[in-house]
């Protein structure tokens, strides 16, 4: 298959439309909610934090009626590189406090923490992407742009003309497919004067470069395309007025609130679970080194 | 004067000392609701006065008063840019958002004007252009009329008192072109300004007054019935005489009685005058269908179907059962509206795209075989591309050109092919092969691709929209080429909306409509099918048009398709005949 099929079989964009609880959220408060989950993930020392969070990461998926198919084949990229980092941790990771050693050789060593430490990587990746699957799959750009639009919002007192910011996400949301397109045609343009786009032999350094002829030139046609679109957009009276509005208003619903709050609660949870447990003198049937710190 | 357009000694460069501006000491006044079209070759700065009348870029040296507004004041320029619109050439090129809606709402936002007022405009444009049932679709999975349509409404719903269209038809095909100056109509009856940038001299004949611009000054300034008179002038500075024009003055010869003013075909057709005497028993007006050819051909499709990949639903089948042949030394034309499948059938021919199904071979190649020798088959099987953009990537005109010899491997000194090439589209080598690709005019870029093409030095060349976009000038110095091209013996196969020139080359032509060959044979067959023609959303061309009509009011004009000369001389035999 030629490069340019591939190309083709890019999809433009994570959203799956439907009619869901999580859906129909605010974008405000979808952006906020799930910039707040994505911190908690990345924190939290605790396995028992990550395992509330995968839970109610789990939680979200049912309700926000995505897939498990779609869920499962998302991870199916990055798999391979969270792996192999658990491999990296597992083996080779220099780690202070061993505990208990099964196995030690030169750098190579195996040991309980090490395998817990690779457990929770994996653990903790694994999340993450959910949550962006969730979080992309539930959003449409639009939504996003006007998420990110009345965030911005406040900054506005300070004299600062936020829709800027705004306008270069649309930008980069708009480009994309453009992108891949001119790729496409680009490749298209070399194979058909002699270039060995569809060559199927060929190994990695073959296949980079193939690839190297195709930056410079995307490059190029990327940056006219921005110029000739910079005049389109002026030429529609952008940048004019001091205030730009939209065509869609949001209001803040009783269950966008709700919603925050739950997430902020369960951010503080995820991340200070241990302490909170001593805190209220909560004992728990797990053994001391699950609360192990990484 | 109120809303009116006025340049006053208006003279811009792009540097303030270059030696020659690109617009000389222009003076014009546009009234409120004028319909005007402006005309001039490629780099005679028709562009620079749009982007001047929208105050993106200010005049050197002069005034401009847009909308009534002196553009040289900021202030002025948040309601220059609501009251003056601007459609572009390419409608991918001016979209902003993922969205139909959203895309027409980017204008009315930046006015700062409420959610409820931008909505109500929305769906006022959307009714408009027809787009309601797209209006969640993402822009980028439009056909290009629809395209066009939405680029015209995100400008509509600004509100504007003028707007203008920079070659908006261009790329479009003849019925898209149609609807895009039916639009344009419509916004004249309601008082709207509009100026029309076009290459096609009949769309401009349409406007009530054309200008015509040529090195940056304004040459001419009237009605289309004055300025098209001036047919060798016109030449002269590589534009040319409307088709109806040209064709009115030839039969005016024999009819007197023609009106003095026709700018449209249907003006033209309906005062033809019926044959004066018995009518004569036409002769075979259905020429026979050509026997089928029992030489193999050069170029052999057979029962082709491709579809697009399952997410790109918005894609139909795009080649559903195709089959083509084509003859060695042949010129043979694919018509069909745009999405027809025309580009994906062309790519099929050098292995772009394999066949899914179906067979295809050219000369000794089967490209179905996995094993195919993609690199020699593309030695013989050359393609030029739609738009030279897409097919432009080196950075120096020399490198461009010199890339296919390169790497397929050629005897002689590649500086000599490249010169040949250069030479051969019209190119001066050592003024040209250091210039950047990025710094060429329209016309140069487009000379540019073909000559890399030619370089190679294929038996067959696959030419997809070669006249698209081209001045008239231009387009006399490619259908010169192409004449060349084919009196070498070379095959060539090329997709167009604009057949009108190439009819007396052709030797056979394909009508693809939804991915199907509907009609094929040669142009005299194919283009005398005027139903099968229209449910193709094909126009039959003007000549076969007029010897139509002239056939219906009873002249004897013995075949479907003839150039001018042929039909005067068939209408003198039957006048002859009538006395």
């Amino acid at each position: 298959m030629a490069i340019f099929d591939r190309l083709q079989n890019l999809s433009i964009g994570q959203y799956i439309p439907a009619d869901s609880i999580i859906h129909r959220l605010d974008p405000r408060v979808k952006i906020t909610a799930f910039f707040l989950l994505t911190i908690a993930v990345t924190l939290t020392p605790s396995l028992l934090g990550l395992l509330a969070a995968s839970l109610i990461t789990v939680l979200l998926l049912r309700l926000s009626r995505i897939p498990l198919k779609n869920a499962l084949s998302k991870l199916a990229v990055p798999l391979p590189m969270i792996i192999l980092l658990a491999l990296l941790q597992f083996l080779i990771a220099p780690r202070v406090p061993e505990g208990k050693v099964f196995f030690s050789y030169q750098i190579l060593t195996i040991s309980a923490a090490r395998a817990y430490a690779a457990g929770m990587l994996c653990l903790r990746f694994i999340t993450l992407v959910w949550l962006f699957t969730i979080a992309g799959a539930s959003t449409s750009s639009i939504e996003l742009i006007y998420g990110f639009d009345l965030i911005f919002k406040p900054l506005q007192k300070l004299g600062i003309h936020t829709y800027t910011l705004t306008m270069t996400i649309q930008m980069m949301l708009r480009f994309i497919p453009y992108l891949i397109f001119n790729a496409e045609k680009i490749a298209k343009a070399q194979a058909a004067r002699g270039a060995r786009w569809d060559d199927p032999r060929g190994g990695l350094v073959q296949r980079a470069k193939q690839i190297l002829p195709l930056i410079l030139p995307l490059i190029n046609t990327g940056l006219q395309q921005a110029d000739t679109l910079a005049q389109a957009m002026l030429a529609r009276g952008y940048g004019t007025a001091s205030r730009r509005t939209g065509l869609r208003e949001y209001h803040l619903h009783q269950r966008d609130v709700i919603f925050l709050f739950f997430t902020l609660v369960a951010a503080i949870v995820i991340i200070w679970l241990p302490q909170l447990q001593a805190l209220f003198q909560v004992s728990t049937a797990f053994p001391a080194f699950w609360y192990f710190p990484v | 004067m109120a809303d009116n357009i006025r340049l006053e000694n208006v003279t811009f460069a792009f540097h303030p000392d270059a030696r020659d501006p690109v617009l000389t000491d222009i003076n014009l006044n546009i009234e409120q609701g004028e319909s005007v079209a402006l005309i001039g070759t490629n780099g005679s700065g028709k562009t620079t006065i749009v982007r001047l009348l929208n105050a993106l870029l200010l005049p050197t040296r002069g005034k401009v008063i847009a909308a009534g507004l002196d553009t040289a004041d900021p202030r002025n320029h948040p309601l220059i840019r609501q009251r003056v619109g601007l459609v572009f050439q390419r409608p991918q090129d001016q979209i902003v958002a993922s969205t139909v809606e959203e895309e027409i709402a980017f204008g009315p936002s930046n006015l700062g004007l409420p959610p409820r007022e931008i909505r109500a405009r929305v769906e006022q444009v959307l009714t408009l252009t027809r787009l309601q049932a797209l209006r969640d679709r993402h822009p980028f999975l439009l056909s290009a009329g629809e395209a066009q349509r939405l680029a015209l409404a995100g400008v509509l719903a600004m509100r504007p008192r003028c707007v203008i269209f920079d070659e908006s038809t261009a790329m479009l095909d003849p019925l898209n072109s149609k609807t895009v100056m039916q639009q344009a109509e419509k916004l004249h009856q309601q008082g709207i300004t509009t100026i029309m940038i076009t290459h096609r001299m009949q769309e401009a004949a349409q406007c009530s007054r054309v200008l015509v611009l040529h090195h940056g000054r304004l040459l001419g300034d009237g009605a289309p019935s004055a300025v098209f008179s001036r047919a060798s002038e016109l030449e002269s500075i590589g534009l040319a005489q409307p088709i109806v024009h040209a064709a009115a003055r030839e039969l005016r010869k024999f009819f007197p009685s023609l009106p003095a003013n026709i700018n449209r075909t249907d003006q033209l057709l309906s005062a033809l005058p019926t044959h004066p005497g018995n009518t004569l028993v036409p002769q075979s007006s259905s020429p026979q269908v050509a026997c089928e050819n029992l030489t193999k051909p050069l170029i052999h499709v057979d029962r082709l179907t491709h579809t697009y990949p399952a997410q790109s639903a918005a894609y139909p089948p795009a080649l559903d059962q195709i089959s083509l042949r084509v003859m060695k030394g042949h010129m043979h034309a694919l018509i069909g509206a745009s999405g027809s499948g025309k580009s994906t059938l062309l790519q099929h021919l050098n292995a772009l795209i394999r066949p899914q199904s179906g067979q295809v071979t050219v000369g000794p190649f089967n490209l179905n075989r996995q094993d195919l020798d993609t690199i020699a088959l593309r030695r013989m099987v050359a393609l030029a591309f739609q738009q030279p953009e897409d097919q432009i990537f080196a950075y120096y005109v020399g490198d461009e050109i010199a890339y296919g010899p390169r790497n397929l491997g050629f005897d002689g000194k590649l500086a000599d092919i490249v010169a040949r090439a250069m030479q051969e589209v019209g190119l001066d080598f050592d003024r040209y092969k250091d210039r950047l690709t990025s710094e060429l005019s329209g016309g140069e870029r487009r000379k540019v691709a073909l000559a890399s093409v030619l370089a190679m030095r294929a038996d067959i060349i696959l030419l997809d929209e070669p006249l698209a976009g081209l001045d008239p000038k231009s387009r006399r110095q490619l259908l010169g080429l192409l004449r060349d091209l084919q009196q070498k013996g070379k095959t060539l196969l090329i997709s167009t909306h604009q057949y009108e020139g190439l009819l007396d080359m052709l030797n056979t032509v394909s009508v693809l409509q939804h991915g199907r060959d509907v009609l094929h044979g040669p142009p005299q067959h194919v283009f005398s099918q005027f139903s099968a023609l229209h449910s193709a959303g094909i126009l039959p061309p003007f000549h076969v048009r007029l010897a139509q009509a002239l056939r219906d009011r009873g002249w004897p004009i013995p075949s479907a398709v003839m150039g001018l000369p042929a039909l005067a001389a068939a209408i003198e035999r039957g006048s002859g005949a009538a006395i």
